[in-house]
């Protein structure tokens, strides 16, 4: 992989696409250019409404439903350059952006995007104020009107980049993304296609797009206000999330995604043959491996059911399983960290009490243990306890899990109270933790409820 | 090997310097000796040190022809704390001295019958009966690091301690001072034997002071990261944090006593030379009590041990001043030292401010992530400190530390020729440190009342 000299960040505003090089950045060996940051731009009026206010949402699903096409055609091969500058510094492969990319048209399908609708907010309220009834009290009418938002998203995956934007396109408010260091490029490559399609489309002029550092106090107490924006979205890691939450106002209401664990739940069942074993290791494996591990539905700890033998028997399957490429992981992926790869030479030479499968080279590490280990695992580490009972491993989830993967999926139904009152968010079949519906619930919330302002007009 | 444990000539060289000439020597006189040690250390650790012998095979280094090479060779500091937690939780003795073996030069800690121990202060116990003289580290997390240490390692560090100590402040091992450490025994720990080293040498009999009468155990320090534990497993609830909070308090109170307690039994003694030992944390805290109690001066030719850092206490920019007038003792001559906990040896302070370096420890500046030399400007170096410690005997002598420091190569203002280091700050304090790990504070946590239970 060859590093890329200068990688130039282009922002967005009122529905063009701003360069420059007025600023400089590095991070994690790469230079970043970007354009000046003219924050009077970025931040919106209260005096001007939102463009797509009076849009409806028929019209909304249109553009957005060409917008789908043209991403698939990437005419003006927007997505393809930025897939090539992304793949010099990105951790993960080109193979797997290419996967990525090949599918941000799909958070564009109609749909889809009726689904979203369906499962989240009234289209009527979208579109204007809807009659409600209140018993023995005049006729009021409410609407979810378009809210002000700036959204800090992370660069993890290049999918969240089309959720975002197509959630903001949705819900008609003012948005201002916060380009993430780790994919500064995605958002706008996403931006410019729509823009092609009708520069000034009132969904293009509804999104703007910026890039400064995470975190950065100087920028970010200037404009994370409630007199220029309702709501803050916060994706990313702890520290992410801690910096956003500091600016929590009256007025300005912070919401976060925040930094998660996912498990697995593995039944007796799948040791009923050799060919089960290594079906169910391979599900093991593509849950585990989402994005090489830098993703939260990605699974580190696996519970299984049976004795250390048969937990070992799993091991050994899952880590030639962890030796594949996936759509969305390398079988050689970077090389473990350093103090990763101290605790786990720790742990080698504790058998029978651990366990270890695989290398430091990126092709993956399994460790037995009786219990979830002190040190976090990530860059294709899985940590494998064997358990009596599934519910054993009740224990074990917490507010910070996310995804629960179950083998076999009948078993779900069991243990998704139990894994729900823990903390869990998401239970789902082994296997499918990578594939997640737009529409279903978003870390414990619907995300379109939380993006607009819901208005009364009592009777 | 049949010198195991003993030094090779080519080290006792290094190390017959030991005292007053230790510090005189220029960096350049050292460079050709230094390498053959270390090649000699190398060949007789590789059979022995099985994780030394997994770098040496990976890195494909068998030879070190520079210091570069040296580099692949070198433990991280948090080497020492990379086994499970849950060994200690668990109560896993056997699995815990099969982890330390794969460090240790002796590695058959795990045929020690470790039966019947029920807490980490046992087990260390326990290993030192059988020629394991086990020494803990204690991070904030309530994990620690566990070193193993022979028999002489421990000689070692005895002589040196009272040589250096007697060079640095003339104090003479004659068993004739009050002696002073504004904290509690720490049986288990590196610095609570040193401590203990100095009481025998320069103490005298029944005039030895300790902050508590009971001493304070890993024991405690894990009990403490076990609320913080259950609280982040969601199994903690709010009586249980409000007990410790309360713990704390009372602690607290214990220690404000204590520190008074001293402060007077130090008064008592103002007409005769005594020795205090502490980190700098526990110095400023225990002059604040010797000043609001209108305490006179110690005696001119009292010893002020000191080291450490301080371990995020807020104190006033003038500190040391401060400490140094209400002891009445001039600091340059005060006991200075700079080391890590993971080597036996230490460098000594000078009237300069500085610390130098010994000929039998090879100082390394390594680039931030410790992964190249750093380049000479000059005469100075600036970077990763990391150490080769010929002293140390138990382990591989060779570690990589969390520390920011600038060393000279050119004679010290204090007129010695060794190599000196002038400034020392923590990767994981600056703003371009990228550590996720928390030093250990314990001591300075415990004097805040930081931990309890």
């Amino acid at each position: 992989m060859t590093k890329s000299p200068v990688v130039s960040i282009a922002h967005f505003q009122s529905g063009q696409p701003v360069f420059g090089d007025a600023r400089r950045f590095s991070a994690s060996g790469v230079s970043l250019v970007a354009p000046e940051l003219d924050l009077d731009k970025l931040v919106p009026r209260r005096d001007a409404p939102a463009p797509a206010q009076d849009l409806k949402m028929d019209e909304i699903l249109d553009f957005l439903e060409a917008t789908c096409g043209a991403l698939r055609v990437d005419k003006a091969g927007y997505l393809s350059e930025a897939l090539d500058a992304l793949s010099h510094f990105s951790p993960l492969s080109r193979r797997i952006l290419v996967g990525c990319y090949s599918r941000l048209a799909d958070s564009f399908e109609r749909t889809s995007l009726e689904f979203q609708l369906s499962q989240q907010l009234p289209r009527g309220a979208l579109d204007g104020w809807v009659s409600v009834s209140p018993p023995d009290m005049p006729v009021s009418q409410v609407r979810a009107f378009p809210a002000r938002i700036a959204h800090v998203l992370a660069g993890n995956s290049p999918n969240g980049a089309a959720v975002s934007i197509a959630r903001c396109a949705l819900t008609k408010g003012i948005n201002l993304l916060k380009l993430p260091t780790n994919d500064p490029l995605t958002v706008t490559a996403i931006l410019r296609t729509m823009a092609d399609i009708e520069p000034d489309h009132p969904v293009v002029r509804s999104i703007s797009a910026a890039y400064w550092k995470g975190g950065d106090q100087e920028i970010e107490d200037l404009i994370f206000r409630a007199q220029f924006f309702d709501v803050l979205i916060a994706w990313g890691g702890e520290s992410a999330i801690r910096s956003a939450l500091a600016y929590a106002a009256p007025g300005f209401h912070v919401v976060t995604y925040d930094p998660k664990v996912s498990v697995s739940l593995i039944g007796r069942e799948a040791f009923a043959t050799p060919i089960t074993l290594k079906e169910v290791a391979s599900l093991g494996a593509s849950d585990a491996t989402v994005l090489n591990q830098d993703a939260c539905s990605a699974s580190v700890y696996q519970f299984i059911e049976g004795s250390e033998e048969e937990a070992d028997a799993y091991c050994e399957a899952l880590a030639s399983e962890l030796l594949e490429d996936r759509p969305l992981a390398d079988g050689l992926a970077s090389a473990t960290l350093p103090e990763l790869r101290e605790a786990i030479e720790g742990l080698r030479n504790l058998a029978p009490l651990f366990r270890v499968w695989g290398d430091y080279a990126g092709h993956g590490l399994v460790v037995r243990a009786s219990e979830p280990v002190d040190f976090k695992p990530t860059g294709k580490v899985v940590i494998v306890v064997p358990v009596a009972s599934l519910s054993e491993a009740f224990r074990w989830v917490t507010v910070a899990t996310q995804t629960v993967g179950v083998y076999p999926a009948e078993r779900k139904a069991v243990l998704r109270n139990d894994l729900a009152a823990r903390g869990a968010q998401r239970i789902v079949p082994l296997g499918v933790a990578a594939i997640n519906p737009q529409g279903l619930p978003h870390d414990g919330s619907l995300p379109l409820q939380q993006m607009v302002r819901w208005i009364t007009d009592q009777g | 090997v049949d010198n195991y444990g003993g030094f090779s000539l080519v080290e006792g060289a290094l190390l017959d310097d030991l005292g007053e000439d230790a510090f005189r020597l220029p960096p350049d006189s050292l460079q050709e000796s230094r390498l053959v040690a270390l090649n000699e250390r190398l060949n007789v650790d590789r059979p022995r040190i099985a994780a030394l012998d997994r770098l040496a095979l990976e890195s494909g280094v068998t030879q070190i022809a520079n210091l570069a090479d040296v580099i692949p060779l070198l433990f991280s500091h948090t080497t020492y704390k990379s086994y499970p937690e849950s060994l200690v939780r668990n109560r896993s003795w056997d699995a815990l001295a099969g982890w330390m073996d794969l460090f240790s030069s002796r590695p058959d800690a795990k045929k020690v019958d470790f039966t019947g121990v029920e807490t980490i202060d046992e087990w260390i116990a326990r290993a030192g009966h059988n020629g394991h003289f086990v020494y803990a580290s204690s991070g904030t997390t309530g994990k620690c690091s566990l070193m193993n240490q022979s028999r002489e390692d421990l000689d070692f560090i005895r002589k040196l301690r009272i040589q250096n100590m007697t060079w640095a402040t003339g104090a003479v091992p004659t068993q004739s001072r009050p002696m002073f450490f504004p904290t509690p025994p720490q049986p288990s720990h590196q610095v609570g034997r040193v401590f203990e080293m100095y009481a025998t040498a320069f103490g005298r009999p029944n005039d030895i002071h300790w902050l508590t009468e009971t001493p304070l155990l890993v024991d405690d320090i894990n009990r403490a990261g076990a609320v913080r534990r259950s609280l982040s497993e969601g199994t903690a609830v709010p009586s249980q944090l409000a007990d410790q909070q309360s713990a704390k308090r009372a602690n607290k109170e214990q220690v404000d006593n204590a520190f008074r307690k001293m402060a007077q039994l130090i008064q008592e003694r103002s007409d005769e030379p005594v020795m205090i030992c502490g980190t700098w944390g526990q110095h400023w805290r225990l002059s604040q009590e010797l000043v609001e109690s209108g305490a006179s001066r110690l005696h001119r030719d009292s010893v002020i041990s000191t080291g450490g850092g301080l371990k995020g206490l807020v104190v006033p920019e003038d500190y040391m001043e401060r400490i140094e007038r209400q002891y009445g003792v001039d600091r340059r001559h005060w006991y200075r030292q700079y080391g890590c906990t993971e080597i036996n040896s230490h460098m000594v302070g000078c009237t300069a401010g500085r610390f130098h370096v010994p000929p039998w420890v090879v100082p390394i500046i390594l680039d931030k992530n410790g992964e190249r030399l750093a380049p000479l400007s000059g005469s100075t170096l600036e970077g990763r400190m990391a150490f080769f410690d010929f002293g140390v005997r138990g382990r591989w002598g060779g570690v990589i530390t969390g520390d920011k420091v600038r060393m000279h190569l050119d004679p010290c203002p204090c007129g010695l020729a060794s190599a000196s280091i002038s400034t020392v700050e923590r990767y994981a304090n600056l703003a371009e440190g990228e550590e996720k790990l928390s030093c250990a504070g314990t001591m300075e946590a415990y004097v805040r009342g930081e931990f309890g239970v």
